[in-house]
């Protein structure tokens, strides 16, 4: 059992690592980009057609996609003032009990998500700009980040089952 | 009793295009009485505006007022209400796209093959969207030619590339300030769009040639509709009559002429209508965009539709 | 009324839990949604969280964010700290003065404060406890002033704020100067007090510098105010629209590290943006996440009822403020800045704009309730911050040290909330 377990962290920890690193692309793309565009348009009188709509669209990226990692880091934003104090039987309790709201809430984006951008696909809707991205590959990012953000916590949940106190960092779980 | 969710992005500062809204939803709720209630959202409470159809596709809203322009390239007949010049031709004429014209059931025909109901397009298009200058006059083709102009969307974007324009993208909430700094020169807009955001502080000019408009349309999913129980589907189709024989009439007969416009003369902005060379030029530059939508729209369609929409008979 | 009870406990249940408060947000919106219209409204989740975050005006928060970890890699606030202490050193008290001006400026080229008490405290506060400050007056004054960052523009608290409330980023960076400078002058002013009346806790007499000195080190600076201008400059030359500039001050920051500090190696530089991406992350996805539950307030109408609440209840509005901002403060004791605004204004909103008050007025005092918030315990997120590059200090050290800082910082507050005009002329005249 533990081999398996310790397979299907490792699994999720490289995804969620491979997302992180798109989501880093993302922002450096974002700066980049931004600032061509603005000198394009003042130098040359010649910007871009897709400088506003792909980076609206990278925004929501950097949001969903690097969430798992940064949720496997234990970097997510939280208040720890209770939790922190607990050990032993409660620590376990609670930190199941954030796991598996955190893996229904997921599950919920996911799926509703999913079919959002199904539909978008099905009916071929686009922006009405220029560019006219088909609005399947923004909605798209929503299954991704979360689904990969439920699995990150479904990797949290069986550190805790298993009884892994600390991170190797010293965090709590 | 069931609720009926319904949605627009639009906010209350766009005074003339929320009277028919308004008036829609409250003769909505008379009309079903005890038997439903009609939830509405406007300023985008609910649903952004580019999130309005998948939230109407995906049933967590019931109806939805939407603007054609933001939704021409998913539902494509309604791109036809925003084609460069053409929209000229349906502004003078606004009962080609009442309910119940050739035009009106062929547009709504072809949107029920998406399982989109088309109830309305509030009886006509709003007053187009002109070219606002901010610190030069910019009132004729040639003087557009090298600006940086303020433009949302494809029909008008590619209009306007094709005459010379260097079409800008940047977001509505920043035109303003754009404008002010002289990022861009110009912009396209309808005049709700420019009183909403005051930019009639900071323009000079306006130039009226008919760039894009847009209609303020109401839609449903076609089996929601059709599935309305009785009470409700006449509710829904008494408001519906309202509205189309109302809102565009109200909106350029009435709200622009007696507090917008007067808001503009009064900013000291000068109007320039286009001459009749400048319109014929406009128009037949606008053509190749009318191709392309044929083309998105499907063939037959798309030639029968424009042919509607310049009064001749299909 | 008992659905609301159930959202609203389930929110603050989660986060006292420890749960990501971005969970506790979304997982009782989604569940305040299903209570009020079954499993339809489930679908306003995906596309909420998507429509709120796709935005370009939202580009700012990343960037700015990029642009604050790229400086604090450099040793620019050093420099600044250095020069402000040579201008001020005939004070007594004048190296604590002299962060304090240094954090100010450094939150001109920052949006978020703990870059600032990170990148100053770094060195201000060991160089002035070797000269003989007392450790809570070298510890308090940073870490209070890092968050001035916050009210300067360019401000990160202010583009979630914008995203909450509509109002109009621009004129809230506006709008933040006038309340930022008033931190900054109250702080100072309390510091030279304070040496005067306890003069142990800051040695009398440093060296003397002369006028060319003083002349001569404003070369170390020159950076900053380059950065500053460019930022500016691009914007009010109408070169780039506000939100654009953001992208100028990346450029900027990195050509600053890169170039005049040669600091950026491949390994810094990647380091940088992943932490820049993670805070990011972080913020957008809680924002995001606060649609769900702002659209299940929205969607039973929680707003209206709120502001018809307030007109009924027959309390001067001035009294109601006060209450308000009592109820910020003791939130934001355990709540983090970011989550302060998401959390409290889709409620406080309506109840502000009925009592008549303008929502840019209540952007500005919501963030000088976070300049509070991040320096009081048990969660100050400054107070963290300089205890991590401030190792030899105890964390009581830290914490006993701000305290009085902070009742500075409240005595500025109320001056803000019972005169609104203070923070309002200067984005009217624009
Ligand atoms: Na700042
Ligand atoms: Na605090």
């Amino acid at each position: 059992m533990a081999v398996i377990r310790i397979a299907v962290i490792r699994i999720i920890d490289v995804c969620a690592w491979g997302l992180r690193f798109l989501g880093a692309a993302a922002l450096v793309f974002m700066a980049l980009s931004v600032f061509y565009d603005t000198m394009m348009r003042y130098l040359f009188l010649a910007p871009t057609s897709w400088s506003l709509e792909i980076n609206s669209i990278l925004v929501a990226a950097i949001a969903f996609i690097p969430a798992a990692h940064v949720l496997r880091e234990r970097q997510q934003l939280r208040i720890g003032l209770i939790q922190d104090q607990l050990t032993g039987i409660p620590a376990r309790v609670v930190a199941t009990l954030i796991g598996l709201c955190g893996m229904a809430f997921c599950v919920v984006l996911t799926w509703r998500g999913g079919m959002i951008a199904y539909d978008a696909w099905l009916y071929g809707e686009r922006m009405s700009t220029v560019l006219g991205t088909p609005k399947v590959l923004p909605y798209s990012l929503i299954p991704i980040g979360f689904g990969a953000l439920g699995l990150a916590f479904l990797a949290n949940t069986l550190e805790v089952l298993a009884g892994v106190e600390r991170r190797e960092d010293g965090a709590p779980l | 009793a069931s609720t009926y969710t319904g949605v627009t992005y639009m906010p209350p500062s766009y005074t003339a295009l929320m009277w028919g809204i308004d008036g829609f939803n409250k003769r909505l709720n008379e009309g079903m009485g005890d038997a439903g209630k009609a939830e509405f959202y406007d300023s985008a409470t609910l649903l952004k505006a580019d999130e309005q159809i998948a939230g109407l596709r995906s049933r967590s809203i019931d109806y939805m007022f939407h603007t054609s322009t933001y939704i021409s390239r998913s539902f494509k007949a309604v791109g036809l209400l925003g084609l460069p010049s053409l929209v000229g031709e349906l502004y003078e004429n606004g009962d080609r796209i009442s309910r119940g014209t050739p035009l009106f059931n062929l547009m709504r025909d072809h949107l029920r093959q998406d399982n989109i109901e088309m109830l309305s397009l509030g009886g006509g298009v709003i007053e187009p969207q002109y070219v606002w200058s901010a610190k030069e006059p910019i009132t004729s083709l040639e003087q557009l030619r090298g600006r940086k102009v303020r433009v949302v969307g494809y029909e008008a974007s590619t209009a306007l590339e094709s005459i010379g324009v260097v079409p800008v993208r940047i977001p509505s909430s920043e035109t303003y300030l754009a404008l002010q700094r002289g990022t861009v020169d110009a912009a396209v807009a309808n005049i709700s769009t420019v009183i909403a955001r005051n930019l009639q502080e900071q323009l000079k000019y306006v130039y009226k040639l008919p760039i894009t408009a847009y209609t303020i349309g109401l839609y449903m999913r076609a089996d929601r509709y059709q599935n309305l129980d009785p009470v409700a589907r006449e509710a829904f189709d008494n408001a519906t009559a309202w509205y189309d024989a109302n809102s565009a009439d109200q909106v350029n007969n009435v709200l622009y002429k007696r507090d917008h416009w007067p808001k503009i003369d009064e900013a000291g902005i000068e109007t320039v209508e286009p001459d009749q060379a400048a319109r014929e030029q406009f128009t037949e530059i606008s053509k190749e965009v009318w191709e392309w939508w044929k083309d998105q729209a499907g063939r037959e369609f798309g030639e029968k539709a424009i042919a509607l929409a310049r009064g001749e008979s299909a | 009324m008992i659905e609301p009870l159930i959202a609203l406990g389930t929110l603050l249940g989660l986060i006292a839990l420890g749960a990501p408060v971005f969970l506790a947000l979304g997982g009782a919106g989604l569940l305040g949604l299903y209570m009020a219209r079954g499993e339809m409204a489930l679908f306003l989740a995906p596309t909420s969280v998507f429509g709120q975050l796709n935005s370009f005006e939202m580009i700012a928060l990343p960037l700015f964010i990029l642009m604050g970890f790229l400086l604090s890699e450099t040793p620019v606030g050093r420099d600044i700290f250095h020069v402000a202490s040579v201008w001020l050193n005939r004070i007594r008290g004048g190296l604590a003065i002299s962060s304090v001006g240094a954090c100010t400026l450094f939150g001109a080229v920052s949006g978020v404060s703990i870059a600032g008490v990170a990148s100053v405290g770094k060195l201000a506060v060991p160089e002035m406890m070797k000269r003989g400050y007392s450790a809570n007056l070298a510890a308090g004054s940073v870490a209070t002033a890092g968050a001035i960052a916050m009210l300067i523009p360019p401000s990160v608290p202010f583009i979630v704020y914008s995203a909450m409330s509509g109002v109009s980023v621009s004129s809230l960076f506006i709008g933040g100067l006038i309340p930022g400078l008033a931190i900054a002058f109250a702080l100072s002013f309390y510091i030279y007090l304070r040496c005067r009346l306890r003069p142990d806790e800051a040695p009398s007499v440093e060296q003397t510098v002369d006028w060319r000195a003083r002349l001569l080190s404003l070369g170390r600076i020159w950076h900053v105010v380059f950065l500053v201008v460019l930022v500016v400059g691009t914007i009010y030359s109408g070169l780039a629209t506000p939100t654009e500039a953001s992208s100028f001050g990346v450029i900027g920051a990195a050509a600053i590290a890169g170039v005049v500090y040669r600091v950026l190696t491949l390994e810094k530089l990647i380091e940088i943006v992943w932490n820049s991406l993670r805070v990011s992350a972080t913020i957008l996805l809680i924002i995001g996440c606060a649609k769900i539950f702002g659209d299940y307030l929205n969607l039973i109408r929680i707003p209206q009822m709120l502001a018809s609440t307030a007109t009924s209840v027959a309390l001067p509005p001035e009294l109601v403020m006060l209450l308000v901002m009592l109820v910020l403060i003791a939130l934001g004791t355990v709540i983090d800045g970011f989550s302060l605004i998401v959390v409290t204004t889709p409620f406080l909103l309506p109840i502000v704009t009925t009592l008549g008050y303008d929502p840019l007025w209540f952007g500005i005092v919501l963030v000088m309730n976070l300049e509070i918030a991040v320096v009081t315990p048990p969660v100050g997120l400054n107070l963290y911050t300089l205890k991590g590059v401030v190792p030899e200090l105890s964390m009581e050290q830290v914490i006993a040290s701000a305290l009085p800082f902070v009742a500075i910082q409240f005595l500025v507050l109320l001056v803000f909330v019972l005169f609104p005009g203070l923070s309002l002329w200067l984005p009217g005249l624009l």
